[in-house]
């Protein structure tokens, strides 16, 4: 379950994300297609995205997936008319939904001070010399990672097993400070520590633990086989979710929860329809036959 | 969503659009019912969106007992969904918010 | 259906003189004789997918 949660989290989580471009003026130094392309990769806040339907199967508009239902639309516009060059950036586009813009938009809306605009003026798209024009549309619409990775709502998602961490005291208690210190020290991440008073060895961040058995090859090393032991809880996962910004890493871990749950009744209520579809033939062959 | 056999303690299961996400998953769920003999899945073709669990039970009817993990799939995401609403609350109770946007970024980066 | 062909204007790529031409015409500058010509972009609007 943790990796089918893992798996939904990269690529079945709902975000909205541009495309459908529309070019009206394009005298810029890039062509069309890489501009649709670079505006499809802008991250758009995606709240909105669990209620909102997908345009295919939208009712409210005949599959062409340009109502309120299904989709949200942007519109840019710039022009350079002076000898300094422009850039077009993420703040330029016009989306006719407050609720959806750009991430680093939103981003710097919400601090309102002490942003260095000058700092982060946005994601840039292309940058115009004196004269050329970037005119455009752009509909933007729900999907899932499945389907392009543009819609994924995670840069990166890791689980790990929980670490039980087991120190034997007595043995611990055998060892000089300076034996302690440099036992403690072999571990490459911060998972014990000293106490400066007592000098007992604690264990600080077990979640920082690699699992990379370095404070266990030590205490061989060190002739103390058994010092600590280290064991991955089975029944208790870590999971690190970096968010690209549309929607809130702890947003992302809810809906992946209510994907998979979506997931389990779709197949749970089809269940009371056999049906013998042509897939039943297909099936029927690949048992023969394997 | 069709059955393999015409035993009911023996069924092979194809999913349509589904994959390792909740093929693995389900494995994973029927395997730790004690009903189940065998249970394994497969993806005939890469390309194709489509996979088959087997179910082989000790007795009891198999679609019966699929359901049952799915069941209990759901009712262990509404477990994990509960325990980490709580946990937010709790996180956010002895740190309370700076500014909305921006509490998830401030977060100390442990890794 | 049967459109009378529609003269299609073209930049030369030496001198940049506009040029004009019907199907059948001499692909030629009528400025300076050069025989690469660029077709201008379409004031349509062009659909692209972003992906």
């Amino acid at each position: 379950m943790a990796n089918a949660l893992r798996r939904i989290m990269l690529s079945e989580v709902p975000t909205i994300a541009i495309d459908l471009v529309e070019i009206e003026v394009n005298s810029t130094v890039l062509n069309d297609e890489f501009i649709a392309h670079r505006l499809g990769l802008i991250p758009l806040v995606s709240d909105r995205a669990m209620d909102m339907r997908f345009s295919r199967d939208c009712d409210a508009c005949d599959g062409d997936g340009q109502c309120v239902h299904c989709s949200v639309e942007f519109q840019l516009s710039v022009r350079c008319d002076e000898d300094q060059t422009v850039d077009v950036t993420s703040a330029d586009l016009i989306s006719s939904d407050p609720m959806v813009v750009p991430v680093d938009v939103a981003l710097a809306a919400a601090r309102t001070e002490g942003f260095d605009s000058a700092e982060n003026k946005g994601i840039i798209i292309v940058k115009l010399r004196r004269g050329q024009e970037l005119r455009l549309r752009a509909i933007a619409r729900k999907g899932i990672g499945k389907d392009h990775a543009k819609w994924s709502p995670a840069a990166t998602v890791t689980y790990m097993y929980e670490p039980d961490i087991y120190i034997n005291e007595d043995m611990m208690g055998s060892l000089t400070l300076e034996e302690k210190i440099s036992w403690v020290e072999s571990s490459p991440t911060k998972v014990f520590d000293i106490d400066p008073d007592t000098h007992q060895v604690k264990v600080v961040d077990a979640e920082a633990y690699t699992y990379d058995d370095e404070v266990i090859k030590k205490a061989e090393a060190m002739g103390k086989p058994g010092l600590v032991e280290i064991t991955g809880r089975e029944d208790s996962f870590i999971f690190t979710v970096e968010s690209t910004g549309a929607v809130k890493a702890s947003q992302i871990v809810i809906n992946a929860i209510e994907v998979l749950k979506q997931k389990l009744d779709a197949v749970r209520l089809s269940e009371d329809t056999v049906e013998a579809d042509e897939q039943f033939g297909e099936l029927g062959a690949h048992m023969r036959g394997g | 969503m069709e059955h393999g056999t015409k035993d009911v303690k023996s069924s092979t299961f194809c999913l349509t659009d589904e994959d390792h996400t909740l093929a693995n998953a389900v494995r994973f769920t029927l395997n730790q019912d004690p009903r189940v003999d065998f249970c394994g899945y497969s993806i005939p073709h890469p390309s194709d969106a489509q996979v088959n669990i087997r179910v082989q039970t000790t007795g009891a009817h198999a679609g019966e007992v699929l359901k049952d993990a799915l069941q209990s799939l759901t009712a262990m995401c509404q477990h994990v969904r509960s325990t980490f609403d709580g946990a937010v609350e709790e996180y956010q109770l002895e740190n309370p918010p700076v500014e909305s946007m921006e509490t998830e970024e401030c977060l100390p980066k442990k890794r | 259906m049967d459109a009378q062909p529609e003269p299609v204007s073209y930049i030369c790529g030496d001198c940049g003189m506009e040029n004009t031409l019907k199907p059948g015409d001499v692909i030629q500058c009528r400025e300076c004789g050069y025989r690469i010509l660029y077709k201008k972009r379409t004031r349509r609007i062009v659909q692209y997918e972003a992906r």
